[in-house]
């Protein structure tokens, strides 16, 4: 029995993921790759920063480059509220802070569970999306963060 | 009170782009009556060989008249303001049409006829005697330029008279291009929904399910196409539902379809499905009463329209693979 469920966890792992609103639709990120959850607080803008970048804020002592989630996923930018936050992210060895309207919580999902995304377009950003799983009568987008940037990308931020 | 205004407002532009769409599929399906004047040309040409030159100068000259006349009346159907005259035009020279390709039996009747009288000299000086046909034909097409009309049908007559063997093989072309699709080949029903006020038939045969949703339902996911709805959930199925009407017709659709579809139209067993506004009756069709589409390569998801029921008849399959295909499913309709 305990060789059986091992077998089956190493076949079909089960992943963390933590999910967050943007206009009206639940996403999720890979649980690894989230340092913490910040409230909304000022983020002081940028001159000659790249449009995706909202500005930087300071965590505690340390300078982290906010993203404009929305306007990277070409989406609805929604209003700061009481529950907008931002969720720092570590991806390839680069912290990152990405504005979102509510954080929601921690699921636990199966990698079988997870479908490919249905990727008809062509838009740049349609490859940040890892895939979709159905949890709670809810279509979770699980977003794909290694994609979030690209090298060129990940530079222009560094050299900012 | 006020949210009446404004959705009168948006339901007229859908309806008037339905309707010059309607129009221009039915024009693309008499194509080959307009390319009839070409044929006949050629049909004249050869006719010199046969016998009679007062005749085949005179069908010459008429045939060069009526192709110079043909080319006018097609400008002025292009330029043609009114919606309904053209649309009437269209179902007439449908009509005109339908005969010749309704069953192979009539064709193959035809075509002993004309072997018939093309063995009998003696028939080719009797052309004027289809003419006194004329009036029943021009009944339905006056709309659009009478005298025309007359030199069309005397050159059809004067075709079927002189070269029967040349318009075989392209009746037969015809017969093959404009087959049924396989569940098609006997009577099949088909259940009608409307899209942005075009009406629109999927065969029951390749009907997956109809499920009741809402925009609200659908989940958005970020950087696809317009068309593109979103991703709903029914039951175990993940349905990726498509803005219809603006598949169908995206130079001509300029409603928004989002905010209004109530179901969705499953294709087959596949994950794909059609937002539809309502859901109309199944209706039975027998094959003669579709004009099925000549060219699918133009419009894979278009078998065929319905006059009688002024409604397009999917192909699920063609729709699915064009939908399944990155390359060839979305990339013509991005604007």
């Amino acid at each position: 029995m305990t060789t059986g469920r091992a077998v089956q966890e190493v076949d079909d792992p089960v992943l963390q993921w933590v999910t967050f609103r943007l206009d009206d639709e639940i996403y999720g990120v890979n649980v690894m790759q989230v340092k913490e959850v910040l409230r909304y607080s000022e983020i002081a803008p940028v001159p000659g920063a790249p449009s995706f970048v909202l500005g930087i804020i300071n965590l505690r002592g340390s300078v982290v480059t906010v993203i404009d989630t929305c306007q990277r996923f070409g989406i609805q930018t929604g209003e700061i509220s009481d529950s907008t936050r931002i969720m720092i992210l570590e991806v390839d060895g680069h912290v990152i802070g990405i504005l979102v309207d509510a954080v929601s919580e921690v699921v636990y999902l199966r990698q079988s569970e997870i479908e490919p995304s249905p990727n008809v377009g062509n838009d740049e950003s349609s490859k940040f999306i890892q895939g979709v799983c159905n949890k709670n009568d809810t279509l979770l987008i699980l977003v794909d963060l290694d994609r979030l940037l690209s090298e060129d990308e990940w530079s222009d931020i560094s050299s900012m | 009170m006020k949210e009446d205004k404004p959705s009168t407002e948006v339901l007229i532009a859908p309806q008037l782009a339905v309707q010059r769409y309607l129009d221009e599929l039915l024009q693309d399906a008499t194509l080959h009556v307009d390319q009839v004047p070409e044929n006949f040309v050629e049909v004249a040409e050869n006719v010199s060989l046969v016998g009679d030159e007062i005749d085949v100068t005179e069908s010459l000259t008429s045939a060069e008249k009526h192709q110079q006349q043909d080319d006018l009346v097609a400008q002025e159907i292009e330029s043609e303001a009114d919606i309904f005259a053209a649309f009437e035009f269209a179902v007439a020279a449908l009509e005109n049409e339908s005969e010749p390709k309704t069953g192979s039996l009539n064709a193959l009747e035809e075509q002993e006829q004309v072997l018939e009288k093309v063995a009998e000299p003696a028939d080719l000086i009797s052309l004027p005697e289809p003419v006194e046909d004329i009036p029943a034909e021009t009944q339905t097409a006056q709309i659009v330029d009478e005298p025309v009309v007359e030199e069309k049908v005397k050159l059809e007559d004067s075709e079927g008279v002189e070269l029967a063997p040349e318009i075989e093989p392209e009746a037969t072309l015809k017969s093959d291009k404009t087959k049924p699709l396989p569940w098609a080949e006997s009577r099949f029903e088909c259940l009608l929904f409307n899209v942005g006020g075009l009406k629109m038939a999927v065969p029951l045969v390749e009907l997956g399910g109809i499920q009741k949703a809402d925009y609200e339902k659908v989940t958005k996911i970020f950087g696809q196409p317009n068309w593109f709805i979103g991703v709903s959930s029914v039951n175990d199925l993940r349905i990726r539902t498509v803005d219809t009407a603006r598949w169908v017709m995206p130079n001509h659709y300029k409603g928004e379809l989002h905010d209004s579809f109530k179901f969705i139209i499953q294709l087959d067993r596949s994950n794909w499905g059609l937002a539809c506004e309502d859901v109309a009756e199944a209706i039975s069709l027998e094959p003669s009463e579709v004009k099925w589409r000549s060219d699918r390569s133009k419009r894979p998801w278009l078998a065929g329209t319905v006059i009688n029921h002024m409604c397009a008849i999917l192909d699920v399959q063609g729709f699915i693979e064009l939908l399944d295909d990155p390359i060839n499913g979305f990339k013509a309709h991005l604007k």
